[in-house]
């Protein structure tokens, strides 16, 4: 047995350390992953508890190899897979809700609870958390980490972090937030210094193990309501969403091209082929009675004053050219759209998803996600559906929502690859050839920034003394740059 | 690749869907938490679940990985209780999937795949997993001769082999209640194995032959109405015959709650009083509950039997727990299938509840035997074997 090896067996018990290959084949691949490409790590850890991170992290440390922290795993991006060996840290057992503060407004969660089980228990006490559309078995604290994209996030502030407990090579424990002081609690994100939650969040696990973290959680209010508004034009709906949040008319918004609205519907029926209609050619028209896209608007207060928001929002929307989409009309056009939205927006709780219906049809899916400041999203979604008629076979969809009160809109561009293997292989290489120069020009044409990091190692050389900066923290937290190194940012 | 594993393209394809979003282990609703799949309960890492065996399958297909005592530890664990199946928002062929590494396991040297291949081997020889003779296979009639191959029927039992050799009390039920009513019914004495243990096997091949045979036989029998006891041979009736030999069946299949139910709905059968008052609890059997969604029809006929009072397990229904009796754990790996059953037997209190009620032969006799090894008074009973008392 190596050192390595004796070390790591004699802090965990072996039902929690593995280096048995068919134990870590479960760890080498995700929905990203190519055919063929599988790579297991060396190791796989499960800790309980921030002690047993802690003793991790020391043992990695000096041994010089890689982890690779992994909360469930789940965010297809191949983020948490680990490409150079190393030890995988799975925090799933670490899945405790340890206090929902009403009064303050926060929750205290491991990294192991998933956005279901967080969104679940705050059902019960009518208070709700930011959900994406990733699935209900997603960890709440890793899709928060990475910024999500999703409901939630427009009228209240964007950042659904507090404060986080972070294990690190170099610095041991680290608590961020009101939680650096002691006895002050997890309530804040920052008191009287610097903002350190920000500095882990979006590290991709390359600065060091969060082992909990406090979360925003918001009240309910009397009642909910989904506002769905039709529009032919991007342009137009666009414009709605940022009137609609800036005048704190709704709560949340999204966009969605009419393609991930008919995968909404095959949510609902299980269908396991996608429609016809979304292998047209031409992309940017949708099937004849199918909306060009939905714009599905969360409204929640006081009942009167719910409905005040309703009439305005529908006056926007007539003023731009929307069409106002009442629950009848809704159920007729998109039945499965419309209980979509109107569970995952109305409800608070998370559903299933219409992206879990891509991936069930087989697809592998390959996102363009940048933000870009609001005047600059209409032209970069007539750009992109340029690039795409050139470079790409259909399907290809977008949605957009505006974040942190319509200063900026995250923008998705996706598109789904199918067919045999050697033409997924190709075809996925290809994309990612045009994403790499695309992001450049985006960045220079319309100031639209890359969202989530795509593993691309010249990005902090765009950054300057930031990069700079970043690169002497990580050299302090991360000596040896031992924590997730496939993510390629340092 | 080395294509260690032989599954096509498509399947290969199938494999990238998994989202390593753990729900497959986990029960719905006030269950959602709790981890329901057998084979997570053995451990705690993510390829001890459904999701984790389509990595570990990926990795088989493409090479990485070797048949192992680890990977036949774990393959050999799942049940087929179907909690994967109907949670699971991406993939639908799980099931497929691991019978596939089992049938790439069974040629190998571990005492579970000699097991497995031995029962492999009885049903193509012997047409039912236990290796008994057919001529044995209706012997629970005992002596009436007149039902079997019966032309005069309007009801075709397909007994299944659990009923047929092990389990008979429970179509000796069945026909008890039928009698009752006047109900004339065949049983064929060329019936065999559903085929059900076999595809879980990874033998589809092989088990769309017995599919071919026992579809053959109905057809001819000229009988439209098919009732099974057990509730994996109604399932693979009902979904993967269909499948398997691409067509429609001839005939209407159904299980024996869902048929007695109907009796019931149509005023035909009025279950009597028990004469003993007796308080049951009901465990609903994996592929009769999430595998063919009949979670109504045993509870409905339960409340019409007099003094009978029910209870209900706190995981039931789409959550209910697996007695450890499926994907022929029994044969492969008893300790395991004790183990899981004793779990669920501990979920009962025996002050409170008489009787544990199940309308599936293989849960009955997986709880049946659990409970004698542990020394526990309850009864273990069928459904139809609670009407029939409350008819005598
Ligand atoms: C069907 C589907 C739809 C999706 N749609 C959306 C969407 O609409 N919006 C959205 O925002 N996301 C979406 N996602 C992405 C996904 O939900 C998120 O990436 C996910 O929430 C991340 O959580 P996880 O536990 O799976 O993280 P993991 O995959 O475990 O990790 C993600 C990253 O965080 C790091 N990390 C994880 N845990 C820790 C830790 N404890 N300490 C330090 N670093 C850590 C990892 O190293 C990795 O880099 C979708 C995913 C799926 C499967
Ligand atoms: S098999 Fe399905 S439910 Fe299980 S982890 Fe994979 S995607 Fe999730
Ligand atoms: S069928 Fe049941 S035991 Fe087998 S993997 Fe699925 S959930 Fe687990």
């Amino acid at each position: 047995m190596n050192e390595l090896k004796r070390a790591l067996f004699s802090v965990f018990p072996s039902d929690r350390v593995s280096d048995d290959p068919a134990i870590l084949a479960g760890y080498s691949a995700d929905s990203a992953t190519l055919p063929g490409s599988a790579t297991a790590p060396s190791y796989v850890v499960l800790p309980k508890t921030t002690d047993e991170i802690v003793h991790l992290v020391q043992i990695a440390h000096r041994s010089r190899i890689p982890l690779v922290p992994m909360s469930r795993g789940s965010n297809i991006a191949g983020m948490s897979v680990s490409v150079q060996g190393g030890i995988v840290v799975d925090c799933r057992m670490m899945n405790h809700i340890l206090e929902i503060n009403t009064e303050s407004g926060y929750a205290l969660i491991e990294p192991g609870v998933t956005l279901h089980q967080l969104s679940s228990a705050l059902q019960k006490k009518r208070f709700f958390c930011h959900l994406p559309t990733a699935t209900g078995g997603s960890s709440a604290l890793a899709n928060y980490m990475m910024r999500p994209s999703g409901n939630f996030s427009a009228r209240w502030d964007p950042d659904p972090l507090l404060s986080l407990e972070v294990v690190t090579p170099g610095q041991g424990v680290v608590r961020t937030g009101s939680a650096c002081f002691e006895n002050v609690g997890w309530r804040a994100r920052y008191q009287c210094l610097p903002d350190l939650t920000g500095l882990f969040a979006n590290s991709f696990g390359t600065l060091g193990v969060v082992s909990k973290g406090s979360v925003k959680i918001f009240d309910r209010g009397e009642t909910d309501k989904v506002l769905l508004v039709s529009f032919d034009e991007f342009s137009q709906a666009a414009e709605y969403m940022k009137l609609i949040v800036r005048r704190q008319l709704a709560e949340s918004v999204t966009f969605w091209s009419w393609g991930w609205n008919l995968f909404h519907e095959m949510t609902l029926s299980k269908e396991t082929r996608i429609p016809e209609a979304m292998l047209k050619e031409d992309q940017k028209s949708p099937p004849p009675g199918v909306p060009f896209g939905i714009a599905s608007a969360r409204l929640s207060g006081y009942e009167d004053v719910v409905q005040v928001q309703e009439e305005r929002c529908i006056r926007i929307a007539n003023e731009l050219g929307g069409e106002h989409l009442d629950d009848q009309k809704a159920r007729e056009i998109h039945p499965g759209c419309y209980n979509y939205l109107n569970g995952y927006f109305g409800k608070g709780v998370h559903i299933k998803p219409g992206e879990e219906s891509q991936i069930r049809a087989g697809l592998h899916l390959s996102g363009c996600l940048v933000t870009v400041q609001p005047e600059n999203v209409a032209k970069l979604e007539a750009y992109m559906w340029d690039l795409a008629r050139r470079e790409f076979e259909p399907p290809y969809f977008f949605r957009a929502l505006p974040y942190s009160h319509a200063r900026e809109f995250f923008f998705a561009f996706v598109v789904y690859v199918q067919g045999s293997l050697e033409e997924r292989r190709d075809y996925l290489t290809h994309i990612k050839g045009i994403y790499h120069q695309l992001y450049t020009d985006l960045r220079n044409k319309f100031g639209a920034v890359m969202f989530r990091f795509r593993k691309y190692p010249e990005f902090l050389s765009y950054t300057g003394g930031y990069g700079d900066l970043l690169k002497d923290i990580k050299k302090s937290v991360d000596p040896h740059n031992i924590m997730n190194p496939g993510m390629l940012i340092f | 690749m080395s294509k260690n594993l032989k599954i096509d393209e498509f399947e290969y394809t199938s494999l990238f869907k998994c989202t390593r979003c753990g729900q497959c282990t986990y029960g719905q609703e006030e269950a959602e938490f709790t981890s329901l799949c057998p084979v997570h309960k053995k451990g705690n890492f993510f390829s001890y679940s459904a999701g984790g065996m389509m990595q570990i399958a990926r990795n088989l297909y493409e090479g990485k990985i070797d048949y192992s005592e680890t990977l036949k530890d774990i393959v050999y664990l799942c049940t087929t209780c179907g909690v994967c199946e109907s949670n699971c928002g991406v993939i639908e062929n799980h099931l497929d999937i691991i019978g596939k590494i089992r049938r790439e396991l069974i040629t190998l040297d571990f005492p579970e795949s000699k097991a497995l291949a031995k029962v492999v081997e009885g049903i193509e020889k012997f047409k039912n997993p236990y290796g008994h003779k057919q001529e044995d296979r209706t012997d629970w009639l005992d002596g009436r001769k007149e039902v079997i191959n019966n032309s005069d029927a309007s009801v075709f039992y397909y007994t299944g082999c659990v009923s047929a050799y092990d389990q008979k009390q429970v179509p000796q039920a069945l026909t008890r209640i039928w009698d009752h009513l006047d109900i004339r019914f065949s049983v064929c004495d060329a019936e065999q194995c559903c085929g059900g243990p076999l595809f879980y096997s990874g033998y589809e091949d092989k088990a769309r032959k017995l599919a071919q045979h026992n579809v053959r036989m109905i057809e001819e029998s000229g009988i439209k109405t098919v009732v099974a006891s057990c509730p994996t041979c109604a399932m693979v009736f009902k979904k993967y015959y269909p499948e398997w030999l691409k067509r429609e069946l001839p005939f209407e299949v159904y299980h024996s709650t869902e048929h007695l139910a109907g009796l019931v709905a149509e005023g035909r059968l009025k279950p009597g009083a028990l004469k003993e008052k007796s308080k049951a609890i009901y465990h609903d059997s994996c592929h009769l509950g999430r595998g063919l969604g009949l979670f109504e029809e045993p509870r409905d006929l339960m409340q019409a039997i007099g003094g009978l009072e029910t209870e209900e397990f706190n995981l039931c229904r789409e959550n209910s727990q697996c007695c450890g009796g499926g994907g022929m754990i029994p044969i492969i790996n008893s300790a395991f299938s004790f183990e899981t059953a004793y779990e669920r037997l501990d979920q009962i209190d025996d002050e409170t509840v008489d009787t544990l009620a199940s309308a599936c032969p293989n849960c009955r006799k997986t709880l049946h035997l659990a409970a004698r090894k542990k020394r526990r008074k309850i009864r273990v009973a069928d459904v139809c074997e609670l009407i029939a008392d409350s008819l005598a």
